[in-house]
C-alpha cells in the first residue's frame, strides 16, 4: 500500500477524535538546536480549517486502525469492515517533519488501535516521539493517546516527549462503557488518570524549584531535576448522544473530571455516523446543537463560578438537558429573573459575568471605563456588549433602547427568535 | 505648523519623545510618510532648535506595546492618533488607556486588535514549497549555496498590515536551521540560518512547485467529517481571501458538495442491516 493511502485511512480513522488543540505548553524553540520547531505557552495555532468548521493544527493520525477491541462507536472496532492499515515508525516521523517545515501543522496527535497488546502498542507510540525529539531535534508540540492499561515505564516515558497525554473516558456512565465498549475497563481508565495527574503535579513543583534556584544564586546549589512530564497537561473526550445519559450526568462527570484529576480539557464529540455503524448504535445526524451547549455549559463551569446544578435544572423541569434553543447563561438567567437587574455601574465583576451577553473581555472593560465616568448604554456598546441581547438585564445611565419587560415566557421567544439566525452557523 | 516625516516605529518613538519635551501640541503637527518628503521643502526637524520644557516625558509600559502594534497597521493616520493618545497620556491622564469608551482609546485598541489578527493569520497561513536551488534574492550577485543537508523553502504572503518585521521572529525562531524566504509585496524576509535580511517588495509569488502538496491535501480531504459540515464557521476562521496561497483551499467546494451523499450513504448502510 503507498503512503498517500495509508495516509487517507489513518487519518480517517482519527477524525472523530476531537481534540486538535495545540495550546498551553512550555515554551521553546528551535535556536541552538539542530531540528525545527517551537510551542508557547499561550494559545496554539490553527493552520487550516475543514469544511466541518474544526481547527486543524496538527497532524492527527493513528499508527494503525487494527484493534483487537470491539467498541461499538468506533470505526476502527474489530468487527467493522473498514480497510485496515499501519504506518512505520519513519513515515509517521517523515509525514511529521515534512508537514512541519512547510508550516502546515503545530505538530502530531498519534494515536492508535490497539495490536497485540497495551504495553507493545504504547511502546510503539512512544518510540515515535522518542525518535521525533531525541533523532531529530523536533521542538513543535507532540500530543500522545494512552494506552491506560500499559505499564507505569512506558507511560513515564510518553510524558518525557510529549507536550499533552490524554485517555478518553468515552461514555458518560459506567453502564453504557460496559455495553457499548466491554473490553475496557473503567477502573483502569481512572487509574491511568490519576497516575498522570501525579506525574504531571510532580514536574510542575520541579519546575517552579528550579525557578526559585535561578533567582537567588547565592543560595547552595540544591539538586533538582530536569523531569519534565506532558506540560500541557492531560485531556479527555466523551462521546455524546450515543447512549441516554443526560446533560446532567454529563457536567456532573466533567466537573468531577476537572477537579479529580485537573484535565485541561474535556472534549465533547457529538455521536456521527460512521462507515459500517454497529446495529446496537442510533443511525442518525450527530447532535451538533447539543454539543455545542455542552461546550458553553463546560465554559461557565470553568470559568464563569456556575455549578453544575445551576445549568443544567433550567429547562424541562427535572429532565437534565440543557434548552437547545438558548444558550446556558441565558437559559440560568431566565429561571432566575430576581437575580436583575444588574447595575453596570455597580455590580461586582463576579454579578456582572452572570449577566448573558457580558464575557470575561467585556466585565473587565465595564470596570476599568466606570472609573471615568457612570457608564451609558452608549457607552456599553463602545465596550462591545450587544445592547440587544444584555437590555433586559442590566440599568445604566439614561433609558435603554431595547426595553423589553423582563417576564419570563416573552423573554424566552424574544431571544429564542433572534439567535435563530445565530445558530445557523452550527447548523 | 511643525511637518514630522516617520519612517518606522523606533522614528516615530524618538520623534515623538522630542516633541514631547517641547509641548507640541498635536494640532500644531503635520505628519507625513517617509516617500513624499521628496516633495517637501521642509526637512521637517525644525522644532528640535525649540527650548525643552519637559524634559522627561514618560508614558507607561502598556501604552508602549499598544503603539508598536498600531504601527504595523496600514493607515497613516496612526502617527497621529498615536501621538495624540501620547500627548494625553503625559499631560492630562496617565490612566487613559483604561478609558476603554473614549473615541481614541477605543479606536486604538481597534486598530491594535486588526494588526493582532492579521499576524495570528499570517503565522498560521504561510505556507513554504521546497526549491532546489536557493531564492536569488541577492540579484545579480552569486547565489546563496546551500550544503548537502540544508534544505530551502519560500513562501509567498499578502498580511493586510505592515507586519512581516515584527512577525520574522517567530519564523526565526521557529526554523532556525532551515533556510527560507517570506515574499510580500512591501517587503522580503530571507533567512540563511544566521542572519535575518529584508529586501524590497516582490510584486507576484515566486513559481515553486512542491510534490508534498499533495499529500497534504490527502490529509484535509480525510480529515474532514462530511457528517458535520458546517461551511460558515470555516469561513468565519479562514476567510476566502487567504485561499490563494492555501494548497488544501482547492478541495474545499468539492468535499462541501459531496459531504451530503456520503453521510446519505453511511446512514442508508446501517439502515438496511
Amino acid at each position: 500500500m503507498n503512503l498517500q493511502r495509508k495516509l487517507s485511512i489513518l487519518a480517517d480513522a482519527a477524525k472523530y477524535d476531537a481534540s486538535c488543540a495545540s495550546s498551553g505548553s512550555i515554551k521553546r524553540d528551535s535556536r541552538g538546536g539542530t531540528g525545527v520547531g517551537s510551542t508557547t505557552s499561550g494559545m496554539g495555532i490553527c493552520h487550516s480549517y475543514a469544511p466541518d468548521g474544526r481547527c486543524i493544527s496538527l497532524l492527527k493520525i493513528l499508527l494503525t486502525n487494527f484493534c483487537i477491541f470491539d467498541c461499538s462507536y468506533c470505526i476502527n472496532r474489530a468487527s467493522s469492515q473498514v480497510q485496515r492499515a499501519r504506518f512505520s515508525v519513519e513515515e509517521v516521523v517523515d509525514l511529521t517533519l515534512n508537514f512541519y517545515k512547510r508550516n502546515y501543522i503545530e505538530g502530531l496527535f498519534l494515536s492508535s488501535g490497539i495490536i497485540q497488546s497495551s504495553d507493545y502498542t504504547m511502546e510503539q507510540l512512544v518510540n515515535i516521539a522518542r525518535t521525533l525529539r531525541k533523532t531529530h531535534d523536533f521542538r513543535g508540540y507532540i500530543h500522545l493517546k494512552t494506552i491506560p492499561d500499559a505499564s507505569e515505564d512506558l507511560i513515564r516515558q510518553a510524558g518525557l516527549y510529549a507536550d499533552r497525554l490524554s485517555i478518553n473516558i468515552e461514555l458518560p456512565s459506567k453502564q453504557s462503557l460496559k455495553r457499548y465498549a466491554p473490553e475496557k475497563n473503567i477502573g483502569s481508565i481512572h487509574h491511568s488518570m490519576q497516575e498522570l495527574r501525579e506525574h504531571i503535579d510532580e514536574s510542575k513543583e520541579n519546575r517552579k524549584q528550579r525557578k526559585k534556584v535561578v533567582s537567588a544564586p547565592n543560595r547552595k546549589k540544591t539538586k533538582t531535576s530536569r523531569f519534565v512530564f506532558s506540560p500541557a497537561g492531560q485531556s479527555t473526550q466523551m462521546i455524546i448522544g450515543a447512549d441516554e445519559s443526560s446533560d446532567n450526568k454529563i457536567l456532573t462527570l466533567s466537573n468531577y473530571l476537572y477537579g479529580k484529576y485537573q484535565m485541561r480539557r474535556v472534549y465533547y464529540s457529538a455521536f456521527s455516523p460512521i462507515p459500517d455503524t454497529a446495529t446496537n448504535l442510533p443511525a442518525k445526524a450527530p447532535p451538533l446543537v447539543r454539543e455545542h451547549r455542552l461546550y458553553q455549559a463546560d465554559w461557565l463551569l470553568r470559568f464563569y463560578g456556575f455549578s453544575v446544578e445551576e445549568i443544567s435544572n433550567t429547562h424541562n423541569g427535572d429532565t437534565g438537558m440543557l434548552d437547545l434553543d438558548i444558550d446556558p447563561k441565558l437559559a440560568w438567567a431566565l429561571h432566575n429573573l430576581d437575580f436583575f437587574p444588574i447595575n453596570v455601574n455597580r455590580a461586582t465583576r463576579e454579578m456582572l459575568l452572570r449577566v448573558p451577553g457580558i464575557g470575561a473581555i467585556v466585565a473587565s472593560r465595564i470596570i476599568h471605563s466606570r472609573q471615568f465616568h457612570n457608564l451609558r448604554f452608549s457607552d456599553l456598546k463602545k465596550c462591545g456588549v450587544s445592547i440587544k441581547k444584555v437590555a433586559p438585564f442590566i440599568e445604566a445611565l439614561g433609558r435603554s433602547p431595547n426595553s423589553v419587560p423582563l417576564e419570563s415566557n416573552g423573554l424566552r421567544n424574544y431571544f429564542k427568535a433572534s439567535t435563530s439566525t445565530q445558530l445557523c452557523l452550527f447548523d | 505648523m511643525h511637518y514630522v516625516t516617520i519612517n518606522d516605529f523606533n522614528h516615530w518613538r524618538i520623534q515623538a519623545r522630542e516633541l514631547l519635551r517641547r509641548r507640541i501640541s498635536p494640532a500644531d503637527i503635520t505628519w507625513q510618510a517617509e516617500k513624499q518628503t521628496s516633495l517637501m521643502l521642509d526637512s521637517g526637524e525644525d522644532f528640535l532648535s525649540l527650548a525643552i520644557s519637559y524634559p522627561n516625558p514618560a508614558v507607561p509600559r502598556d501604552f508602549f506595546y499598544l503603539a508598536k502594534n498600531v504601527s504595523c497597521y496600514r493607515d497613516e493616520s496612526r502617527w497621529p492618533l498615536l501621538y495624540s493618545m501620547a500627548w494625553r497620556l503625559v499631560f492630562e491622564d496617565r490612566n487613559l488607556l483604561d478609558f476603554k469608551t473614549d473615541e481614541q482609546v477605543s479606536r486604538l485598541l481597534s486598530m491594535q486588535k486588526a494588526v493582532g489578527r492579521d499576524i495570528h493569520k499570517m503565522e498560521a497561513f504561510v505556507r513554504f514549497r521546497k526549491i532546489d536551488k536557493p531564492f536569488d534574492w541577492h540579484k545579480n550577485d552569486e547565489p546563496e549555496k546551500l550544503t548537502q543537508n540544508e534544505e530551502y523553502f519560500v513562501s509567498w504572503f499578502e498580511p493586510q498590515h505592515l507586519i512581516l518585521p515584527s512577525i520574522s521572529p517567530f519564523f526565526v525562531k521557529r526554523f532556525n536551521n532551515m533556510h527560507w524566504s517570506i515574499l510580500t509585496p512591501d517587503l522580503c524576509a530571507h533567512w540563511n540560518g544566521k542572519q535575518l535580511t529584508f529586501t524590497e517588495g516582490e510584486s507576484r509569488s515566486p513559481t515553486a512547485k512542491d510534490d508534498l502538496e499533495n499529500m497534504w491535501r490527502v490529509y484535509y480531504a480525510n480529515i474532514f467529517n462530511p457528517a458535520r459540515l458546517k461551511l460558515k464557521a470555516m469561513q468565519s476562521e479562514m476567510p476566502k481571501k487567504y485561499w490563494v496561497n492555501l494548497p488544501e483551499a482547492t478541495l474545499i467546494n468539492e468535499l462541501t458538495r459531496s459531504a451530503g451523499k456520503k453521510v446519505d450513504n453511511m446512514l442508508t448502510n446501517s439502515i438496511d442491516k
